[in-house]
């Protein structure tokens, strides 16, 4: 019924082939639990439309609800953050999806300039949105951010809802129809608060809305089964309430004298200092430690490289986050390899530091 | 003004949700055995011809309205241009659209029609579109045109940008 192809930000893109039931029927879940759409909402999603993101929020989770679509072109513009806030008090929107860096760039706007006279719901998913973030846009709107997980195989897998608790930094517990777990190599579910694999059950039954196969790849079909369970290739751990913590693509990891490091914590920390527009962390294959976390940063405008530079970083990491995620080494980059969607492709930096690994200059 | 044309849904009563556990234990998603979802369930909010199903607000700012009735036919004429040019069920249609009305006309359509719609972003380099039709074996792009893609790609991404309206 419908093929997307998967952001490839580990290898060549995949074709994600959905059926009649996967993405149409398996979106209620999206548009009833998360978007909460009712017939007589007018729902905005600001996507581009060849992401899967649009299937979710801007094709079948509100038209499964009887919901309206508010799209605007905003063909052939930056981005401006001012003049997609105006359309709240231009157009009678009630129930708004965002990409988080939207949400950062919203946020950096002095909100209580703008009018939300009919705003009642707002969703962000693609990336964990900063509790920060989250705070700054309830302060300036009055509404909450609410967080969705999922991926272009599967329909809505887990989200912060009206109705559970929010916990900061957590990706909330599973979504309805779906039986999630933590599981090892094995597939076999692994105690609470230890880091695995997430794995949606998809035996005895196979939920509604996931993804057929990857159509003409049976061999990439294969490995991402695992005995009753689809393995997401997210890694995270589960606490005792259910509620799922994101650490990291399974091939970001890092593996640093036994620690295993997640390479958003780390980036986000690079982030908020004053000197840093984006930062790329991965593991760089060391002697001793097996890896040690290195980062690639770009400067924002203004600030130049040095290892005094570096150095401020470096403290900066330790103070914000567990000081055995620092980054041993800087490299200062003018930008980062990524997909066409935008993601980071750590992936190509990590083929990068072992070729120079095996050709030493 | 548009503000007028909603019906003001006052108060939040309650959400979809309210007992997570319950949901849990109780939700199911029902598959019947023929199903389609242009038909099904999308054609069931046009029964009511008044119906808003799209507002759409063009680069330049202006704003147009869809109902649920209208899409619905406009997407039946689309599945029938597919049918008139060969396109059979099964095969797959690329489409690579900014955020234009006819994309989800074409979608619908595609979907009425049992073709398989291939949705790529318009950020895509002649490499990367080149890749994505040798691997699916796409039948068509959305100008109708076939599968052959060279150099003339990026020419043609310009083209389905700034005249949408040639595919109908």
């Amino acid at each position: 019924m419908m093929i997307y192809f998967t952001s490839g930000t580990t290898g060549f893109p995949k074709m994600v082939l959905h059926s009649h039931a996967s993405y149409p029927i398996g979106h209620v879940t999206t548009g009833k639990f998360w978007l909460d759409n009712t017939p007589e909402d007018l729902h905005w999603t600001i996507s581009d439309t060849g992401w899967a993101q649009a299937a979710w929020t801007c094709l079948f989770g509100p038209w499964n609800m009887g919901a309206a679509l508010f799209v605007w072109d905003a063909r052939g513009k930056r981005f401006e953050a001012a003049a997609a806030l105006e359309m709240f008090a231009r157009y009678p929107i009630t129930t708004f999806f965002a990409p988080p860096t939207a949400y950062r760039m919203f946020v950096q706007e002095s909100l209580a300039k703008y009018r939300f006279p009919t705003l009642r719901h707002c969703l962000g998913a693609g990336e964990a949105v900063n509790p920060e973030v989250i705070e700054a846009w309830r302060e300036g709107t009055g509404h909450h951010i609410y967080e969705g997980y999922g991926q272009t195989e599967t329909v809505l897998l887990a989200a912060t809802f009206p109705a559970t608790p929010w916990k900061p930094g957590s990706m909330g517990p599973a979504s309805p129809g779906h039986e999630l777990a933590i599981v090892d190599d094995d597939g076999n579910e692994i105690s609470r608060g230890t880091e695995g694999d997430l794995a949606v059950r998809v035996r005895p039954a196979r939920p509604v809305g996931m993804f057929q196969e990857y159509w003409r790849n049976p061999e990439a079909t294969e490995k991402c089964h695992r005995g009753d369970w689809y393995v997401t290739g997210d890694r995270a751990s589960m606490d005792d309430d259910g509620y799922l913590w994101f650490v990291g693509r399974a091939d970001d990891v890092i593996n640093s004298a036994s620690y295993r490091i997640g390479p958003f914590e780390v980036e986000s920390a690079l982030v908020e200092h004053a000197a840093v527009a984006e930062a790329a962390v991965i593991g760089k294959p060391d002697a001793l430690r097996g890896e040690i976390v290195k980062a690639f940063v770009v400067l924002a405008p203004g600030h130049f490289a040095s290892e005094a530079l570096a150095s401020e970083l470096q403290e900066h990491v330790k103070a914000v986050t567990a000081p055995y995620k620092y980054p041993r080494e800087i490299e200062f980059v003018t930008d980062l390899p990524k997909t066409i969607s935008g993601k980071i492709r750590r992936t190509e930096l990590r083929d990068m530091e072992r070729r120079r690994a095996r050709s030493p200059r | 003004m548009l503000h007028r044309e909603l019906p003001d849904r006052g108060p939040i009563v309650s959400p979809n949700m309210v007992d997570y556990a319950r949901t849990m234990r109780e939700f199911r998603l029902d598959v019947p055995a023929r199903y389609n979802w242009a038909f099904d369930t999308f054609d069931t909010w046009a029964r009511d011809p008044a119906k808003l199903a799209l507002l759409w607000v063009s680069s330049d700012g202006q704003p147009r309205r869809f109902t649920f009735a209208e899409l619905s036919e406009r997407s039946r004429r689309f599945a029938n241009v597919l049918a008139g040019i060969g396109v059979a069920p099964g095969e797959r249609i690329f489409i690579m659209l900014p955020r234009v009305w006819q994309w989800w006309e074409i979608v619908l359509g595609c979907i009425r029609a049992r073709v398989v719609s291939m949705p790529g972003t318009t950020l895509m380099t002649p490499k990367d579109i080149q890749y994505r039709l040798a691997i699916s074996d796409a039948a068509r792009r959305p100008d109708g045109t076939s599968t052959s893609v060279s150099s003339r790609a990026r020419r043609q991404r310009c083209r389905i940008r700034a005249t949408p309206a040639t595919i109908r």
